[in-house]
């Protein structure tokens, strides 16, 4: 009956305050269903370049699996699939790929296959990137997982000040109806049937704008996807990039918002229950100007209108929490989205850029060709424009490092143990490290030699001797001991899973210094150099190779893109005679990375784009709807002669306040934030701040106290425009 | 036949320095169809009485029992329900629903208990008031007294056992506040209804069959019709 009789008339008598309901609900959901939607596909665009370069398994084993044990392993409840991966899989030699069900049990069911199969640890591998990227960690690493917890920060807090948007606006409603509310419930309508009176109305106003907001910010997401591929191409190489959507975000997005619309309703009737209906009847739809502390800086600054504005804001303070605080999220969002893009692109420049600057000029990649098969290395060095090639193959090994030969350096700092926590150790107590080979053309390994002042000699292998010192240095600025003691003359190797079969080989000399090669090498291997004449003798006993050839060239100083392009050019035509080969150039990604960062800046300022567009929204609807409540105060002002132009400036004072009050909170929490992360990344903060981004945080700032100070116009000028006689004659009790 | 009693009933509001007593232990016997006014000075008690006779306010102390149910000791939903069938509550400022029509006021106890209304009697009570022109309008469209005869309509669609009226004159104009009494006494006549009103007007006052006279929380004076 309360439906039919009381809020069908309610509704059609007051459309105003019905239709801002539905203006905030449906800005609301078209906001939530687009950030949830632009969220997904940058999570999803994140996976599929993940899977493109480096697959989709989850876990993988490799070693002598026969097909009896891969039964064993699909046998495994919590495995989905498993499979051998041929690629990489040689012989008797075979890597298995294993998907899970649950993959937050990844961790805790490889040791048991592990264990199941009787293999060591060391053959187990986790895809911790992808992962990571489904939040799942592993539980021995004990550094937080702070890339994808950040986004789902930035998401939850967005959403909140979403969700605040809708919240405020039911409240600021129904905080004018609650003397009507206490009116039906002085004649006899039971808190039950306010309550459901108030959820049937909010659902009514809610679900149309809940589902076409929720809709039309699907659409726009795949519009700004579909934007950002003509704008930039394919994020990613490998993958395209496409719009994708999961019917559970839009379940998600619909959930929440009705969510909060139910709750919001259901608040203002449970505050009704606790209120006797005189106390509601007396509330009157205002919040009363009386027990208020003095506002003295504002009495100071502005006087009297100061006053005013500061009591009117102080009395009104637990309503505008709401607010302050979705302002106060969505700038908070905006600004530290910023900085965490700038901080991460500084990262990038400084990690890779500058490191490899003078490594390269030219790579190719030369593919299924092991380096004793690619036969060219002397006509590319004859090339002109061409200072020096190294041709090269990778091979993954391991190697046996006795405790005792440890480096004195590494040993007093208590051991290998002490500066990683991944160890393993054999039956004989000897550490189980991995050993990169590098396998180097003949005359690229004798130059190497000379050049790190050794004899050159093809027989035996140069060790880069370096191991980082994670205790008293930052992955930054990195400062290096030796691994091992430089007295010992061979290097005991072996095969991955073939600890049984090991190959002890020359060591000619330790070296501090590495190849001039586009390479990046794990943390605590052990880094082996060896020409092709050695490796010819070696892997017979340690397996095969990776199964491309690397071939660097370094121009004789040839700096622009065109000659760059030129020498990749004439290599490629000459290698591509015999061979499948894939190149870059250094000039050219460096282009293609800029290009890239500034595709992903695009996709990132859209997001903090969406995020400002949060924020206004909230500046415009609280602040339009906090006036919305105060007609009778300004007439009371009004009628004590007041002038409009005192009252022009109580709205300017308190546009001030409340744009200003926000952004004076959240810029040190930016700031505070800043200085974290640049910790956290050990970078220097005079480095961030140099490019801090404050223009757009400064012009965000002031298009927030734009908005405050339109919707104070917008709402004074209406309000100066009642008829004061109207404002006046109330219809409460008392 | 007794239909309402108070027994050391107490409204207490605030604490310490800020404590104010508005009801000091009242007694209090109203017996049915009697027509009772409570007058005083202004702070003297009588709104808050009235408040707590219709439960939309609660005592801090005593007793207070119409037609034998204690109603200090209901909860939230029965005192609605005690509202909507025992209680005829009229304010000084109507307190209608501003955007629903006068009929839908008027109506709305009864809809509230999803009860179809007697037309015989909301004919009677429409048609005695005066207001059946105006049924269709809103209460905005109303005159003051129009807007207060209605309210009256609304306190007797559910024929309570009592109605309490809160200075229902004091908005209107001498003539409209003449009238709404007459009306009252109309009802209390002919529906013998229960009536207690809220007055500072000595004249209006003197309509009524009784006289309670409050001072400063406490009842100073009672005396009926004959002995005025």
């Amino acid at each position: 009956m309360m439906w039919k009789e009381y809020s069908t008339s309610y509704l059609k008598h007051n459309r105003a305050s019905g239709r801002s309901i539905m203006a905030a609900v449906f800005v609301a959901a078209l906001l939530l269903s687009l950030l949830h939607s632009h969220a997904y596909n940058l999570w999803r665009d994140e996976i599929n370049r993940i899977t493109a370069k480096e697959g989709d398994w989850q876990g993988r084993i490799t070693g002598r699996i026969t097909e009896q044990e891969l039964s064993v392993i699909r046998n495994f409840a919590n495995v989905e699939h498993a499979g051998v991966n041929e690629e990489l899989s040689e012989g008797a030699e075979k890597t298995v790929d294993i998907y899970f069900k649950n993959r937050r049990r990844i961790f805790q069911d490889m040791p048991l296959i592990a264990e199941e199969l009787r293999i060591s640890e060391e053959h187990m591998s986790y895809h911790l990137e992808l992962l990571s990227r489904y939040l799942v960690h592993d539980p021995q690493d004990f550094t937080p997982p702070l890339l994808m917890s950040f986004y789902l920060a930035v998401l939850v807090i967005v959403s909140v000040s979403l969700i605040l948007i809708i919240r405020n606006s039911f409240e600021l409603t129904m905080q004018a109806r609650i003397h009507q509310f206490g009116i039906l419930s002085s004649i006899g309508a039971a808190p039950r049937q306010i309550r459901a009176c108030l959820l049937q109305e909010a659902a009514v106003l809610s679900v149309l704008p809940m589902l076409f907001g929720s809709m039309l910010g699907i659409a726009v997401s795949c519009g700004v996807v579909q934007a950002a591929k003509l704008y930039i191409g394919n994020v990613s190489e490998k993958t395209e990039t496409v719009f994708c959507y999961h019917p559970l975000v839009i379940v998600i997005t619909i959930l929440s918002a009705g969510a909060v619309v139910l709750f919001s309703a259901w608040l203002p009737a449970r505050k009704l229950s606790k209120m006797t209906p005189l106390e509601a009847i007396r509330n009157a739809g205002g919040i009363p100007l009386c027990r208020q502390k003095h506002s003295p800086v504002l009495s100071v600054l502005f006087g009297i209108e100061g006053e005013l504005a500061g009591n009117a804001l102080k009395a009104r303070r637990k309503s505008m929490r709401i607010a302050s605080w979705s302002l106060m999220l969505s700038f908070l969002g905006f600004s530290v989205m910023l900085c965490f893009v700038t901080l991460s692109d500084i990262s990038t420049r400084y990690t890779y850029f500058e490191r490899y600057q003078y490594a390269w000029d030219v790579m190719a990649s030369v593919k299924d060709t092991p380096i004793e098969d690619f036969r060219m290395t002397e006509e590319l060095q004859e090339l002109s424009g061409v200072q020096d090639v190294i041709v090269y193959q990778k091979a993954e090994e391991m190697c046996l490092i006795p405790e005792a030969e440890q480096s004195k350096e590494l040993a007093s700092l208590g051991g290998l143990g002490t500066v990683t926590e991944s160890v393993s150790i054999d039956k004989n107590g000897r550490f189980q490290v991995k050993a990169p080979i590098v396998i180097m053309d003949d005359a690229s390994f004798l130059n190497y030699c000379v050049r790190t002042g050794n004899t050159a000699d093809v027989n035996g292998a140069l060790v880069y001797n370096q191991v980082w010192d994670s205790l008293h240095s930052n992955f930054r600025e990195r400062e290096y001991l030796p691994f091992v003691q430089e007295t010992r003359r061979t290097s005991i190797l072996y095969g991955r899973g073939q600890e049984e079969k090991t190959l002890e080989i020359p060591v000619l000399a330790y070296v501090q210094e590495l190849p001039v090669l586009r390479e990046e090498y794990e943390d605590y291997a052990l880094v082996h150099f060896v020409s092709l004449s050695m490796w010819k003798g070696m892997k017979e006993s340690l397996g095969e190779a990776e199964p491309d050839s690397y071939v660097r060239i370094l121009s004789d100083g040839s700096k622009s893109l065109t000659d760059l392009n030129r020498l990749e050019k004439t290599a490629l035509d000459y290698m591509r005679a015999e061979y499948e080969v894939q190149s870059e150039n250094r000039i050219q990604e460096k282009m293609d990375n800029a290009r890239m960062i500034q595709g992903m800046k695009v996709i990132m300022g859209g997001f903090c784009v969406l995020l400002a567009l949060i924020g206004i929204a909230n500046v415009f609807s609280n602040t339009l709807g906090f006036l919305r409540q105060r007609k009778r105060e300004f007439a009371m002002y009004m009628s004590v002669g007041l002038t409009p132009s005192s009252m022009r400036k109580i709205f300017c004072i308190e546009a001030f306040v409340t744009a200003g009050r926000p952004i004076l909170i959240t810029l040190p929490l930016t700031a505070a934030f800043i200085q974290f992360a640049a910790a956290a990344s050990f970078l220097e903060p005079e480095i961030f701040w140099r490019e801090a981004p404050v223009v757009p945080v400064l012009v965000f700032a002031a298009v927030i106290a734009g908005f405050a100070a339109l919707a104070y116009y917008i709402g004074g000028k209406r309000l100066l425009q009642c008829d004061l006689n109207e404002a006046l004659r109330n219809d409460t009790m008392i | 036949m007794e239909l309402l009693r108070c027994e050391k009933l107490s409204k207490i509001y605030g604490r310490g320095e800020g404590r104010v007593t508005a009801l000091d232990e009242i007694d209090l016997s109203v017996e049915g169809g009697e027509f009772t006014a409570v007058v005083g000075a202004s702070g003297s008690g009588k709104s808050t009485l009235l408040h707590i006779l219709g439960t939309v306010d609660k005592p801090t102390g005593g007793r207070v029992t119409v037609e034998g149910v204690d109603i200090g000791k209901l909860s939230l939903a029965d005192s609605a329900v005690f509202r909507r069938r025992k209680v005829g509550l009229i304010y000084q400022f109507y307190n209608l629903i501003p955007t629903l029509t006068v009929e839908k006021n008027i109506l709305l106890p009864m809809l509230l208990d999803k009860r179809k209304p007697d037309r015989d009697y909301f004919d009677s009570i429409v048609n005695t008031l005066g207001i059946r022109e105006k049924l269709g309008s809103l209460p905005h469209q109303l005159s003051g007294g129009q807007q207060q005869r209605a309210a009256i309509a609304r306190a007797l669609i559910y024929r309570p056992a009592l109605l309490l009226a809160d200075e229902p004159t004091g908005s209107l104009d001498r003539k409209n506040g003449k009238e709404i009494v007459d009306l009252l006494k109309l009802s209390n006549r002919n529906f013998k209804q229960t009536i207690i009103l809220i007055t500072h007007d000595e004249r209006i006052a003197l309509e009524a069959d009784r006289v309670i006279t409050l001072e400063d929380g406490r009842i100073i004076s009672s005396e009926r019709r004959g002995q005025l």
